[in-house]
């Protein structure tokens, strides 16, 4: 249909200008004219004079503060900031952990107490020395055990509570 | 002579164990054994991911081969004199750690991921520490007399006091 279309509209022109056929007349806009005097509208001679007046087309005229550009970015609740779903509470002291995580503020006072067996346990073993046997920690107020392989490590310190097999009790009380 | 195969669901395929060594292979290999030396002294380290699962690995593979053939066992004592840099470690493969871990039949080590800490802690000065995100593990032996990394395991549901509470009431009205 559209070559169809475009064969009858070239055979028109051509035949409007074989046959010197009026073109449309241009008092028929005056009215639009009338209604917008702009200098813009009019007809011009050339299509250049219209490239003189430059194209007009929606921009931003005013520039954004840094502070608004901020508050677009970060500020917007439905776009940014969602709901944690992930969250555990601690059943030992309440804090909030990552669902897939130790809690946090438990493990940095267990890692402080390793960190205190550990330097006894090398201490224990020595430098250079084969390591045969297991070693047994032994707090402050605690019974050594007798007549067994293990070394024995001593802390000078009370046995805190979360190293306690049963919280009710003391262990190896004296 | 078949190996038996690993306690643990291993990963085959590693991945980057985000080392800054030139040589890649030897790196690797170098970086391997100091972990593994750590791992077997200290019972429990801390480390990335990436690198605590391939350490784990090595690890399962040394106790195994300890708790099943023993020291007379040539490919077992060999593998560990080459893993295991200082002899004492070895020493204390063979004589500690497997008969500690002879009726285990979960695997030997345990990895447990680390929250992130904040910016201050561990650090008794409050100075900024290392701050890492979703990378930090414990790498630990079974069994080990450090302090445990989970004191209190979680109670079951029923035995949570506004739960035990609603129980009773519910009991009275009924
Ligand atoms: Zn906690």
């Amino acid at each position: 249909m559209n070559a169809l279309r475009k064969s009858l509209l070239s055979l028109l022109e051509s035949s409007r200008n074989t046959f010197q056929l009026p073109l449309p007349i241009p008092a028929l806009n005056f009215a639009a004219l009338a209604a917008n005097p702009d200098s813009r509208s009019q007809p011009s001679a050339s299509f250049l004079d219209d490239l003189k007046e430059g194209l007009l087309r929606a921009v931003q005229t005013n520039r954004r503060s840094v502070q608004r550009r901020q508050w677009r970015r970060i500020g917007m609740p439905q776009f940014n900031s969602k709901p944690r779903r992930d969250l555990k509470v601690c059943i030992a002291c309440g804090n909030l952990h990552e669902a897939h995580t130790l809690c946090g503020h438990c493990y940095a006072s267990v890692r402080a107490e390793t960190e205190v067996v550990k330097e006894a346990m090398s201490k224990t073993y020595g430098h250079l020395k084969p390591i045969e046997h297991e070693v047994v920690v032994v707090y402050e107020g605690e019974a050594k055990p007798k007549d067994r392989p293990e070394k024995i490590i001593e802390i000078p310190k009370k046995r805190p509570d979360f190293f306690a097999k049963n919280l009710l009790e003391k262990e190896n009380v004296a | 002579m078949a190996i038996p195969p690993l306690k643990i669901a291993h990963r085959i395929r590693p991945k980057s164990m985000k080392l800054r060594c030139i040589q890649e292979a030897p790196g690797r290999v170098e970086k391997l054994r100091v972990m593994l030396g750590g791992l077997i002294r200290h019972e429990r380290i801390e480390l990335n991911s990436h690198r605590a699962a391939e350490t784990r690995d090595y690890a399962e593979r040394l106790i195994q081969d300890a708790v099943l053939y023993g020291p007379h066992h040539k490919r077992s004592m060999e593998m560990a004199s080459f893993w295991l840099k200082e002899k004492e470690l070895v020493h204390k493969l063979f004589k500690v750690i497997a008969p500690r871990l002879e009726n285990e039949t979960r695997g030997f080590t345990k990895i447990w991921v680390l929250a992130d800490p904040e910016k201050t802690s561990y650090e008794p000065g409050g100075l900024p520490g290392v701050h890492y995100k979703n990378d930090w593990v414990a790498l630990e032996i079974k069994n080990n007399p450090l302090p445990p990394i989970r004191p209190n395991p979680t109670p079951h549901r029923s035995l949570y006091i506004p739960n035990l509470l609603l129980a009773a009431a519910a009991a009275s009205i009924a």
